[in-house]
């Protein structure tokens, strides 16, 4: 490769005070959304034609193949957290050099890394190129051999890193173009301004820099392709009426350390997420499983990248399954969890994830649901599987131990354990590959016959199907939810973007403690945090909670997830709360409601507040947030970017503001649908808007708020009651230890109000007193007209009380 | 009689006992320990108040010969055993909690231990119970040489997780090898000795046992503490360190004690065996309670 020593390409100052922004052009290559003037920037990648096809040879290092425009910037730029995004943001735009007094040091360094050449000019030189500029657009040309940026009767030395000028002038072989970002052209063209115009609340101004952004993209990159078309995905009523939704939005406003830089133009797939942590990161560890004990396994990033292609290449070749045949998954917090979840995307097959404590008859039920070819499971579950098999025949059945990957001496003690003292190691009725060797025949194949991995996915497009997650909801039927690739891609973007500058690439350590083979685990801990090189402390089982001792301890944790029952649980092991681990700087709640108390007690151990988040399973699942700038106790948070929320009434209008109205979330983590069940998919999504069956209220922030189920929503007499407002009021008095209520039939009212109680024995009111307490805090259609006494009310392991429980109890006792 | 290979057994196997307790701790566990004297009060009231006190007044009352009365003293002044941490894990208590009590009682007892027995042989010798001397500086020198292979251990799990947990497991284990040990090895030597010994003395070592337990729980429903604690406490307190009892008579009363070594040596090695049994059948008694105690964690979020 010959050394570069001229880099010449048009140039466009970017100063905030030299444009003028009323001119809109449509760009070549960016689109907006019909959003109210909003953004977002369509990426496109260069190394496809227009129809999508990619450019047969492509040079992805010839700068002035892609030679399009230089940034001058007036002061100091790529300081602070957004220094990776800048890099990638300009990148994407088109931006070859930038040229500045000085330059943050990291930035520099990934600019270098990166294709985009840092050019030091003093003050007063930027000042004379920018007015010369600003007369009449220039040719700008940095020399390296002599140092000189030259514009068009302008010469001007500049000075380059010696490092720089090594990796310059040996050229750039390894230049990977990859990701943007707005927000970041936001911050940086916001850097000179007084004010902050890109955050909330005034969102006139966003237009206003989309226009400059789109001006400068038009007189800057003349000669380019056009963009690369987006499909509508799915055959579904998703997204219609609007276009594919490209992956970068900022909904949420941040402030100037905006989210990491998103790979999203190499991360198109589940699979790219590995192999582009495993480049980065290579050998740093992705995953450690810590037993109770402290022991421990590691898997690095390269590790799982290879591993994964070897799988793949196993189930494809050896197994001969096809594209989009579906695959199950039944692997607690293990090692080898992450393996065969890279290995399905990879291969271009589907992964069904299934909860390892089923019983035979569910696994069955999901199965052949699914219609799965082939199975993953791990040795301590493997006794169910006849009966499993009884109800839809596995092809294929491959069988993980619980110890796999593990150091030898530790898999030892395990196994030992496991044969001799629990006896848990059944026997398998079924014919079955063991997954140490399907790994191995996977890297013999792929050596012998030469496999690329990367082909097996080389068609396919990100909208097509990943994943199918089964969600019991709260009907008891599990239906699965069709979620792609770039539902689970975008999520994981949305979620970076949400995070800002708090995640450190390579260097945080989450902890894992709920399953994975949940969504909420499975995008946040794995897909996030992998995609982010950070460390994935996995927990095989948080019950009791001291199992989580020794991984605090012998790791320095950075995040964790969890649902309120674990951060309560934590909140009372003393060995948490007298000596709180000093490395935790985030907590992440999500999957049921966060008490108020349970957070305030968190934060007074830890100092940190725990950021609460919404979502479902139908959604990939994050769909609002709580990130550390806007933050509310006892909210929900706010959309994520690029999510759209209304607030419905029963006739599908949105509500009042202030009023309450059921979640529709439109995005693009919304799932295709539900799996063989058209009428469901029908009712939960209506012209591309998911229907979540949560109520809700917003106020006047944007901050959202849960305030019930729809389904427990009580009408009497055409008036809505909450029961949660109804159980907070009994829950009030004295004598109450906890309440539940619910709807039942009531002839000519509808329904009527029936609150189960359980009573404190010291105090036992009457029914006639609880209706008094009621009636002072209370409309009266609120207030119950039946009132039952109960020991105790049935709960799910959530400690939710089930109401769907007490309407079958009333109604198998005949109303 | 502890012949000098039977000693030089007895000196490694308490050294990786030791090992494994140092292979559980963290430098932060002391620094937690001192952070929260309540839980140290209740765990050093229990093993230093409560359990010598036992021991002595089982000496001063019941008719048995002096050494058997130091032989009871110093079971009763002895730190918590490892043992109750495998008991504790098994019964499905507060492991953390009993692993804490146990360290800090070694820590502690360093002190509290030659204080605590020359204290009480005193009390015995001014009411006429004994008359013997009892070399302190010997059990000093014992215990400080305990702290080299917990620092050890600690240095272990620093250095790998992994190493770490295997040492702590196979400290936890030698316990109970021990136990075996001694079943195949000192009781068949000391048959005729144990044939003639007073159905009292059985009733002194097992005793200060049970009567431990007793006490522990007692205590800790007293302080209104969590039952699935007060379990965990009643254990801590029962459980002595048997093998370090025995290892103290061994290095302590040597040379011209010697004698006597064999009589003092008899009630921990009842006391040892005798714990395994009592401690099984509370630990079956307990794991039923506490399983069905155990805080829920959500394995299906629903």
């Amino acid at each position: 490769m010959r050394p570069f020593t001229r880099v010449t390409a048009l140039a466009c100052p970017l100063a905030i005070a030299s444009i003028d922004t009323d001119q809109l052009i449509p760009a070549r290559f960016m689109r907006r959304t019909r959003k109210e003037g909003y953004g977002p920037v369509l990426l496109h990648d260069l190394r496809f034609e227009a129809d999508g096809a990619p450019k047969p040879d492509f040079p992805l290092n010839r700068l002035e193949y892609r030679s399009a425009g230089f940034l001058v910037a007036r002061r100091n730029f790529g300081s602070g957290s957004s220094r990776e995004a800048a890099v990638y943001a300009l990148a994407d735009f088109g931006i070859r050099a930038v040229i500045a007094p000085s330059f943050g040091d990291i930035f520099a360094q990934n600019a270098v890394n990166n294709g985009l050449l840092p050019v030091r000019l003093p003050e007063d030189q930027v000042e004379q190129l920018l007015a010369k500029l600003a007369a009449e657009p220039a040719e700008i040309t940095v020399d390296l051999e002599r140092k000189q940026v030259e514009a068009t009767g302008l010469i001007l030395p500049f000075s380059l890193d010696p490092v720089w000028r090594t990796k310059l002038l040996n050229g750039w072989d390894d230049l990977d173009l990859t990701l943007s970002h707005r927000a970041e052209i936001e911050q940086f063209m916001a850097h000179d301004a007084s004010s902050r115009p890109w955050m909330m609340p005034d969102r006139s101004v966003q237009p206003a820099i989309c226009r400059v952004l789109e001006q400068f993209s038009k007189s800057c990159l003349r000669g380019l392709p056009e963009p690369r078309p987006r499909p509508i995905s799915l055959g579904q009523n998703k997204n219609a009426g609007r276009e594919e939704s490209p992956l970068i939005m900022t909904n949420q406003e941040q402030g100037p350390e905006a989210g990491p830089a998103q790979d999203v133009s190499t991360i198109r797939l589940i699979g790219d997420i590995a192999r582009n942590s495993a480049r980065i990161y290579g050998a740093r560890t992705a995953y450690s499983i810590v037993m109770p004990n402290g022991m421990y396994g590691r898997l690095s990033f390269e590790a799982i990248d290879s591993l994964s292609d070897d799988f793949a290449a196993y189930l494809r070749e050896e197994l001969g399954l096809h594209a989009g045949d579906r695959v199950a998954l039944q692997i607690p917090n293990r090692l080898t969890f992450p393996i065969p979840t890279f290995c399905v995307a990879k291969a271009g097959l589907v992964l069904v994830n299934t909860n390892p404590l089923y019983t035979g008859v569910e696994m069955g039920r999901q199965f052949a649901d699914a219609g799965i070819r082939a199975l993953v499971i791990v040795d301590m579950f493997a006794d169910k599987l006849t009966e499993a098999a009884s109800i839809h025949p596995i092809e294929h059945v491959i069988i993980a131990a619980v110890s796999e990957k593990m150091p030898r001496m530790v898999s030892g003690v395990i196994r030992l354990v496991q044969r001799y003292w629990d006896r848990s190691l059944p026997m398998v009725g079924l014919p079955h590959h063991l997954f140490g060797d399907a790994l191995a025949r996977g890297a013999a194949l792929r050596a012998s016959r030469g496999i690329e991995v990367k082909d097996y996915t080389a068609d396919t497009r990100p909208d097509e199907l990943a994943m199918l997650q089964y969600t019991g909801g709260t009907t008891g039927v599990a239906k699965g939810a069709m979620l792609s690739h770039s539902n689970l891609v975008s999520n994981v973007g949305q979620a970076g973007i949400c995070f800002g500058g708090e995640i450190r690439p390579g260097a945080e350590v989450v902890l894992t403690a709920l399953p994975l083979y949940h969504i909420f685990a499975f995008t946040a801990n794995m897909l996030f945090f992998h995609r982010w090189g950070a460390e994935n402390i996995l927990i095989p089982n948080p019950r009791p909670i001291s199992n989580l001792k020794r991984a605090f301890e012998n790791h320095a944790v950075t995040w964790m997830t969890g649902v309120n029952t674990l951060f309560n649980a934590l909140n009372n092991e003393f060995w948490f709360a007298e000596d709180p681990p000093k490395s935790l700087r985030g907590a992440v709640a999500g999957g049921m409601a966060l008490q108020a108390s349970v957070a305030e007690r968190f934060k007074a151990i830890t100092g940190i507040d725990v950021l609460e988040g919404y979502g479902l399973t139908e959604t990939s699942p994050i769909v609002t947030f709580n990130s550390r700038r806007n933050f509310r106790l006892g909210t929900i948070g706010q959309p994520m970017p690029e999510t759209d929320i209304r607030l419905l009434d029963a006739e599908g209008q949105a509500v009042g503001p202030g009023e309450p109205g059921e979640i529709a979330v439109r995005g693009p983590q919304v799932m295709g649908g539900y799996w063989n069940r058209p009428e469901e998919t029908a009712a939960t999504l209506r012209n591309g808007w998911l229907m979540t069956g949560d109520i809700a209220t917003v106020d006047s922030e944007g901050f959202y708020r849960i305030v019930d189920r729809k389904k427990d929503m009580v009408l009497v007499s055409g008036f809505n009651v909450y029961p949660n407002e109804v159980e907070d009021v009994l829950s009030a008095h004295p004598g109450v230890v906890e309440a539940a209520v619910i709807g039942v039939p009531d002839g000519a009212a509808g329904e009527a109000v029936c609150a189960f109680v359980v009573l404190r024995h010291r105090e036992a009111p009457t029914p006639g007193q609880l209706r008094e307490h009621c009636k002072a805090h209370l409309a009266a259609y609120k207030v119950p007209k039946r009132i039952e006494f109960r020991e105790q009310l049935p709960k799910s392991n959530v400690g939710k009380i089930l109401r769907r429980e007490l309407r079958a109890e009333l109604e198998k006792a005949g109303g | 009689m502890v012949g000098a290979f039977e000693q030089a057994v007895l000196a490694a196997m308490i050294f990786v006992i030791m090992l494994g307790m140092g292979a559980s701790l963290t430098p932060r566990d002391f620094v937690l320990a001192l952070k929260r004297p309540y839980g140290m009060l209740i765990g050093l009231v229990s093993q230093y108040g409560f359990m010598p006190l036992i021991g002595l007044i089982l000496a001063l009352t019941l008719p048995v010969s002096d050494p058997i009365k130091i032989g009871l003293l110093i079971m009763g002044c002895m730190p918590g055993g490892t043992t109750s941490n495998i008991f504790t894990y098994f019964s499905r208590g507060n492991l953390a909690l009993s692993v804490l009590m146990t360290v800090n009682s070694t820590i502690v007892g360093i002190l509290a231990i030659p204080l605590l027995i020359v204290s009480y042989v005193a009390i015995l010798t001014a009411t006429g119970s004994i008359s013997l001397v009892v070399p302190a500086q010997n059990i000093i020198v014992t215990l400080i040489l305990l702290l080299v292979p917990v620092a050890i251990g600690m240095a272990i799990r620093r250095w790998n997780a992994n190493v770490g947990a295997l040492v702590e497991l196979v400290g936890s284990a030698l316990g109970l090898v021990f136990i075996i040990l001694l079943l195949v090895t000192w009781v068949p030597r000391n048959w005729q000795f144990l044939l003639e010994t007073p159905g009292w003395v059985f009733f002194g070592a097992i005793g200060l046992g049970v009567f431990g337990f007793l006490f522990g729980y007692l205590f800790s429903t007293l302080l209104k503490l969590h039952p699935r604690n007060a379990r965990t406490i009643a254990l801590e307190t029962g459980i002595q360190n048997g093998p370090l009892a025995i290892a103290i008579v061994a290095f302590t009363f040597t040379g011209p004690l010697q004698d006597i070594q064999q009589a003092v040596m008899a009630v921990p090695a009842l006391y040892s065996l005798f714990i395994v049994i009592t401690s099984a059948m509370l630990t079956i008694w307990f794991r039923r309670a506490n399983a069905t105690e155990e805080q829920k964690i959500p394995d299906a979020l629903l």
